[in-house]
């Protein structure tokens, strides 16, 4: 049923651009030609199941096919069209290389940083995402992974842009009681909370990027209202999970290198 | 707002030019040239910005790019030798315009050419040999 669903979808979406050309199309004269092209266009998309069905990948052939013809067309020679193609296949494959190389180093890090937590400060770290991103060493400026377009590989070094450190909510609770024995919790803890709104994020403001993330900015507003709304017995835990977050946040900055703005919790205990 | 002034930019060019053809005729045919890729530059960017709805709209859709692709090429193939062809045929050289309309023709049948190429295919190998 999810086929014909996206075969309907396909045609219809094709009949309607078909429709747009023929609106566009600026004279008659190219009118015949055009529709020619168009209907070809929506007969392949209708055959498109018996075609699946005699034969797998006809958008990689046409595709392949198509570039071929508009490459040999472009290119003085055949061969430097080719040979164009290869370079740009060898500079995709590097790419994917590099940033399954970074991803790769990126959760070693963060297993190495998850460790350290726990054995430093006897609280217990559901999950450290450490990303990276690739650094000129002519410029200074960081990138996000996602958006880095890594152009010149050999000139690059990675360095870590964004820590994100999921918080235990029970074990922190209890190293906040521990802390301060005289006040007794009694908050249900929902560890697996699903909104991902209500999710209080502490966040440190920028110091030295200016372009901060709006995601990390946008929920402090968030946890400030929380804590004004937060029940007094609340605050003297928050105030013990925060000097607890702090010190973290100063291993991290002594001993990664890490700048304090990349650093972000997400605190799962509060969340209700 | 646009509309007024391309609509503008005509009639001032077309006065322009009127004035201007029993004098200089090549300057009245620079004249419309340059016109007509002011406009087409002011168009540019409503252009580029209903691509990106299109693009949008089939990436939502999870149709095959290559067919969007292939569409957008055509127009983009008319439109560019619809242009060439009428700046010519503005300067008296109908042959010449003529020429240019059956290249962007024939760069339109060779996107189809890939097409047709595989529906022969399947149906080739549909038939019982």
């Amino acid at each position: 049923m999810v086929w014909l669903g996206g075969w309907l979808k396909e045609i219809i979406f094709v009949v309607l651009l078909a429709v747009f050309v023929d609106l566009l199309l600026p004279n008659r004269s190219f009118e015949r030609y055009v529709k020619l092209v168009v209907s070809l266009l929506i007969l392949l998309t209708l055959l498109s199941p018996v075609i699946k069905l005699v034969h797998g990948g006809t958008s990689k052939a046409l595709e392949t096919a198509l570039f071929q013809s508009t490459d040999s067309m472009l290119a003085s020679s055949a061969d430097g069209g080719s040979t164009q193609q290869i370079l740009k296949q060898g500079q995709e494959l590097q790419q994917k290389r590099e940033q399954d190389s970074l991803e790769w180093v990126g959760e070693e890090v963060a297993r190495e940083m998850k460790q350290q937590i726990e054995s430093q400060n006897q609280v217990s770290v559901d999950k450290v995402e450490v990303s990276l991103g690739l650094r000129k060493t002519d410029d200074k400026k960081l990138e996000h992974p996602l958006n880095s377009s890594m152009p010149q590989p050999t000139t690059d070094k990675p360095v870590i842009s964004k820590v994100v450190i999921y918080l235990n909510g029970a074990s922190l609770e209890q190293k906040s009681t521990s802390l301060e024995q005289n006040k007794a919790s009694s908050n249900s803890i929902d560890s697996k909370s699903d909104a991902k709104r209500n999710k209080e994020e502490i966040s440190v403001p920028a110091i030295k990027r200016v372009e901060v993330d709006v995601t990390s900015v946008a929920p402090v507003e968030s946890s400030k209202v929380e804590s004004e709304h937060a029940p007094t017995k609340q605050g003297s835990e928050q105030q013990a999970s925060e000097a607890i977050k702090d010190h973290i946040i100063e291993q991290l900055i002594n001993q990664w290198g890490v700048l304090q703005q990349q650093i972000q919790f997400v605190d799962e205990a509060h969340a209700k | 707002m646009e509309m007024i002034q391309v609509v503008g930019l005509g009639l001032i060019a077309t006065i322009l030019i009127l004035i201007i053809k029993e004098q200089k005729p090549i300057f009245a045919f620079l004249i419309a040239t340059t016109t007509g890729i002011t406009i087409f530059l002011m168009l540019i960017g409503k252009i580029g910005s209903i691509i990106d709805v299109l693009d949008n709209l089939a990436q939502a859709s999870g149709v095959q790019m290559i067919y969007l692709k292939t569409i957008l090429k055509i127009i983009g193939i008319a439109y560019i030798a619809e242009f060439g062809a009428q700046i010519v045929r503005d300067a008296g050289q109908d042959s010449i315009a003529s020429k240019i309309e059956l290249a962007g023709k024939v760069l339109i049948m060779v996107l189809a050419i890939p097409i047709i190429g595989i529906i022969i295919e399947t149906v080739m190998k549909l038939l019982p040999v």
